[in-house]
């Protein structure tokens, strides 16, 4: 069943999304095209304006897509389980943690493909300059590293920013969910507790990467010197006390939601 | 065993109960009114059905188990208010229907869709108020459930389309199924029920068959109904 719940979230939102991801790629496309035309053109003041347009129309659909993923992954949870829509979602033949997971699966697909249409316009935008490289680079400290050093910090960052994702959707679906099981003021509680969850969250996560940090430098010092390894493994243990953290948050966030349209659902 | 069955079920929005401590059963194979005027309780005691509202005492049970993921493959469920995303077409709506309900008769849908001359391509936004309770009403019948919940079937649709939902319901329903129909159209409905259920600030003022109503008032449904409310 999650597989066709799945199904019907991705028409949903694709309708919204795909139309969006082809607007920045074509975008992306026509501006570089101006760019090549701009440097060959003899009346270079029409193609300035005209690549300027387009440029900045590019930037205008990069900026809408990353704020479109974010408003479709809070819309469609709020419309399709909150409202009239509940009606049918609540009373099809699926588990509960199903209607979660379908929502949140979908949300980082979306995501997923948010950032690699914006990387793909960069690189389209820039293609033949190396300053794409250096955009979407991981930063230049990686260069100290071994080659199996680098592959492993890379491997556990894109974990930690998957967890860190998963955690801040989950939280936003626990807000909603605690909001919607109040009698009155159902989307102002879900502000409240989006500040709440927020507060809370940011609390207990500074006190742990402050630790991991502090450890992290005790380790350095103790090296008496900068070398890669140590550098290494200061990161790494920063990377994975944060996977640690954002993952425990992400557990109890889950069991909120879970908890909350199991037995407290409120569709008056 | 009932197909449906209250024990005690209380429902409060803030201080007045929607529902208060309500008992009752309700047998498969009939056709069922749930009556009573605006605020009854009726939305209430279906949505708890349902599951979508969850009761602060008692509890609700359908064919012998809680409302949960085994009770909502048996129940087929018409909300008062429209419930399709409006950008959905009737072809993808028969779809949804088809994956996540085994019952669902995806032929006898189109065959109903087709006779009101619904168009498979056609979008829910495109549909007038009336063509999408049709549509919401062939879906919701096309399935073979043991409980029918319909929550106001025919309220704000013209004389017309009143008789056509009535007649997909008396044609379309499983005999051994309950059917519950919620309603304060008391007249319109009065011939297709089997029992009735009067619902008033949260309780049962009464629950008989229809025939018995007649033999004993030696009236309709609909007169007895206008006495009772008319007192309250």
């Amino acid at each position: 069943m999650l597989v066709k719940l799945m199904k019907q979230d991705l028409r949903a939102t694709g309708r919204v999304m795909l139309p969006l991801y082809l607007a920045a790629i074509v975008l992306s496309a026509l501006t570089r095209l101006m760019n090549v035309f701009q440097r060959g053109a003899l009346d270079s003041r029409f193609w300035n304006i005209f690549s300027g347009i387009t440029a900045f129309l590019v930037g205008v659909a990069i900026v809408a897509l990353v704020i479109m993923t974010f408003v479709m992954m809070v819309w469609r949870f709020y419309k399709n389980y909150m409202t009239d829509e509940g009606y049918l979602m609540f009373t099809l033949p699926v588990r509960t943690g199903e209607l979660i997971f379908s929502k949140l699966i979908t949300t980082l697909f979306w995501y997923l493909c948010t950032g690699v249409v914006v990387v793909l316009s960069v690189l389209i935008l820039s293609s033949g300059d190396n300053t794409s490289i250096e955009i979407i680079g991981v930063g230049g400290f990686l260069e100290a590293f071994t080659d199996s050093q680098k592959t492993g910090a890379i491997l556990v960052g894109i974990l930690m920013v998957l967890i860190s994702g998963i955690s801040g959707v989950l939280q936003l679906y626990a807000c909603m969910a605690i909001g919607q099981s109040f009698k009155k003021n159902k989307v102002f509680m879900m502000v409240v507790f989006f500040f709440v969850f927020g507060i809370a969250t940011s609390i207990v996560s500074s006190i742990f990467s402050t630790q991991s940090i502090v450890g992290a430098s005790e380790m350095l010092s103790e090296a008496y010197a900068l070398s890669a390894d140590s550098v290494y493994q200061g990161t790494m243990k920063v990377l994975w006390t944060s996977i640690i953290v954002q993952g425990c948050w992400a557990v109890v966030y889950y069991i909120i939601t879970h908890l909350m349209l199991s037995k407290r659902l409120n569709l008056q | 065993m009932a197909i449906l069955e209250c024990r005690g079920l209380t429902k409060r929005y803030g201080a007045a109960p929607a529902l208060d401590a309500v008992d009752l059963t309700v047998e498969p194979g009939g056709i069922v009114g749930l009556l009573g005027p605006n605020g009854s309780g009726k939305t209430t005691l279906i949505k708890l059905a349902n599951g979508l509202l969850v009761p602060d005492s008692g509890e609700i049970l359908i064919n012998g188990k809680k409302p949960g993921y085994e009770t909502k493959s048996i129940v087929s469920y018409l909300p008062e208010r429209p419930y399709f995303s409006d950008w959905m077409r009737t072809e993808q709506l028969l779809d949804m229907f088809e994956d996540f309900y085994k019952d669902f008769d995806r032929q006898r849908a189109e065959e109903m869709l087709h006779h009101m001359n619904i168009q498979p391509k056609q979008r829910i936004k495109e549909m007038s108020k009336g063509m999408r309770e049709k549509v919401q009403l062939i879906l919701v019948m096309s399935r073979r459930a043991k409980l029918y919940l319909l929550d106001e079937p025919i309220g704000g649709v013209d004389p017309a389309t009143r008789d056509y939902i009535l007649q997909t319901i008396i044609s379309n329903y499983d005999p051994e199924a309950a059917v519950i129909i919620s309603t304060h159209l008391i007249s319109d409905v009065e011939n297709v029920l089997d029992d009735v259920i009067f619902l008033s600030y949260g309780h049962i003022l009464m629950h008989k068959t229809v025939d018995e109503i007649r033999m004993t008032e030696g009236k309709s449904v609909d007169a007895v109904f206008r006495e009772v409310f008319r007192c309250l």
